[in-house]
């Protein structure tokens, strides 16, 4: 099908570039309650506009505006429950402001909204709180366990015995929807407490958990991994093949904890593939997922 | 290709009411899906999806297409859509005469345009662009407004008519969205209804909104469809001789049975002319 390259109506673009700045403009919080801040939006879009009885073009910019910043800080407030009940809603709307003032949606989809949210978080003078990233990190990881694609999985029961051994030395490579996060509270406690029973006010303890957040059939689930597994599906993560992982790992264990660490793999290995943790990887004569038929 | 007989009334299909529609499967005559909800890669809503097309005929809605968007159009999105399009046999696909994207920034809003001839044949020849690419019939529907533009040459009905006359689509045309326009701007309601082509009506709309303290009208699937509305409705019924009719609640989403017996309150209106 042709596809034209339509040159827009004069005025077009700058009339929605105008009006989109405008209706973009952050709330003022100074005054103790979200405020909008008519004298900041665009002359040309205000003057643009009908005024009607008593409301004039700005009075009508900011029914827009309104809309605008409810519609997106609620989208927010739902893909962060535990952040903005930790941090409070009058601070988390304001977070959330920045952050969009910022870094404005460039998606038609909504669910692509928090991307980059926990880097925004990080890098904020006022909020980068330890506790409060990894409380983003984490709501991140449930959000994407749930809209992130799925990539062929690996599946060892289809590689020949040759495969199989090029496998070890090659670098294993995670589905996109699949997370691990190490947290220095109980988080995932708290937010499952919140989401799943409604206990709106989070007790945190100082507490050292280690997680996977994934997809499986389809649904997002959450496991707790032992300290040892999580590092070694941390150096997969980075691009080690299993066996220099393993190795690597050992060098910084006693000889107990390299018998453990032996011990369990082969039945971690087990686990993750069935759970499609991993996606197929490119070896020589792998056809679709399946060994190839010499 | 499923087909919506001219008197069938649906609902917006909506994530609350899963549990009672996947366990009683009420006899409802269609559902309607906001379209971006099922076009991204998590496999949930598509298994859902897939569950409701089993029992159910389904309609799409979108909110993000931007047919008044001074950015090229998408692509990607049409691709998507299609797809969708494709898995749910939809008689015809639907969205709202507005921009919302400007420079690649995305609003996520319904935005309206000035009513001007060229404004109007730019937008329908986008139309005829999606609508030949989607291969199957797209309605469009008018907006609640806010705001009206001085560099308008045309009343929205004029204008809504004039889009849907040079790009050769149908209506989808929201009863509550004339009503709130109608209040906003101060235009009579009926005189709008009676400009409609109805021969070119694909869906109607009904919905509740919500009234600032200074009058303006918000239109925020929120509440009940209000009497005005309804008797707006069966203005419409009387003049058209019927329309699929889709009821729409996006909050305070009451549970399923209450919506239901709301939507079928339009049977009491559905007096022909």
């Amino acid at each position: 099908m042709k596809r034209v390259m339509r040159i827009p109506p004069p005025g077009l673009a700058m009339m929605q570039e105008q009006f989109g700045k405008s209706i973009r403009t952050p709330f003022s919080f100074s005054t103790g309650r979200f405020q909008c801040k008519k004298h900041a939006y665009s002359d040309w879009a205000a003057e643009s506009i009908n005024p009607r009885e008593a409301q004039t073009g700005r009075d009508r910019l900011a029914v827009y505006n309104e809309q605008y910043w409810y519609r997106l800080l609620t989208v927010l407030q739902n893909d962060f429950p535990l952040l903005a009940g930790t941090m409070g809603l009058w601070e988390f709307n304001q977070l959330a402001t920045a952050f969009l003032d910022q870094q404005p949606s460039r998606s038609p989809y909504l669910q692509n909204l928090p991307n980059g949210f926990v880097e925004f978080l990080s890098a904020s003078p006022n909020f980068n709180i330890p506790r409060l990233v990894q409380i983003a990190t984490l709501e991140t990881a449930f959000h994407n366990a749930f809209h992130a694609p799925t990539a062929p999985p690996l599946d060892p029961a289809k590689l020949s015995a040759r495969q199989l051994e090029m496998l070890a030395g090659a670098p294993l490579v995670f589905q996109p929807w699949l997370s691990l996060l190490e947290e220095e509270w109980n988080l995932m406690e708290c937010r499952t407490g919140l989401v799943e029973k409604g206990i709106e006010t989070p007790i945190f303890i100082a507490r050292k958990g280690f997680w996977a957040i994934f997809r499986s059939g389809n649904e997002v689930e959450w496991k707790e991994l032992d300290p040892l597994q999580f590092n070694l599906l941390n150096r997969l993560r980075s691009g080690q093949p299993l066996g220099s992982a393993c190795e690597a790992m050992a060098e910084n264990l006693d000889t107990q904890e390299v018998a453990s660490l032996m011990a369990q793999m082969p039945s971690w290995f087990e686990t993750w593939t069935r759970l499609k943790w991993f996606q197929q990887p490119l070896l020589e004569g792998l056809i679709d997922g399946h060994a190839e038929v010499v | 290709m499923n087909r919506i007989p001219r008197n069938a009334i649906g609902l917006g299909l909506r994530i609350p009411h899963y549990r009672h529609i996947f366990t009683e499967w009420p006899k409802v005559d269609f559902f309607e899906i906001i379209t971006e909800n099922f076009m991204g890669d998590a496999p949930l809503p598509k298994r859902n999806l897939e569950r409701v097309l089993s029992t159910y005929p389904v309609v799409l809605h979108g909110v993000s297409l931007g047919i008044a968007s001074a950015d090229p159009l998408d692509y990607s999105y049409l691709e998507r859509l299609q797809t969708l399009t494709h898995m749910t046999s939809t008689p015809y696909f639907t969205d709202h005469l507005c921009w919302t994207s400007a420079h690649g920034i995305h609003h996520h809003d319904l935005l309206s345009v000035p009513y001007t001839e060229v404004n109007a044949r730019y937008i329908a020849e986008r139309i005829s662009e999606v609508q030949d690419f989607i291969g199957i019939p797209f309605g469009l529907e008018n907006l609640s407004s806010y705001a009206g533009f001085k560099e308008s040459e045309m009343e929205e009905a004029d204008f809504y008519n004039r889009v849907v006359d040079l790009s050769g689509c149908g209506y989808m045309l929201d009863i509550n969205n004339v009503f709130v326009s109608s209040v906003n701007h101060g235009f009579d309601p009926r005189d709008y209804l009676e400009s409609i082509r109805w021969d070119k009506v694909l869906q109607c709309h009904i919905a509740g909104h919500t009234e600032k303290p200074d009058g303006t009208l918000l239109d925020t699937h929120e509440e009940t469809v209000r009497r005005e509305v309804w008797e707006l409705y069966g203005h419409a019924w009387k003049l058209s001789g019927g329309f699929p009719t889709l009821l729409e609640r996006d909050d305070k989403i009451p549970p399923f049975p209450e919506l239901h017996t709301e939507a079928l309150r339009a049977r009491d209106y559905q007096v022909a002319g």
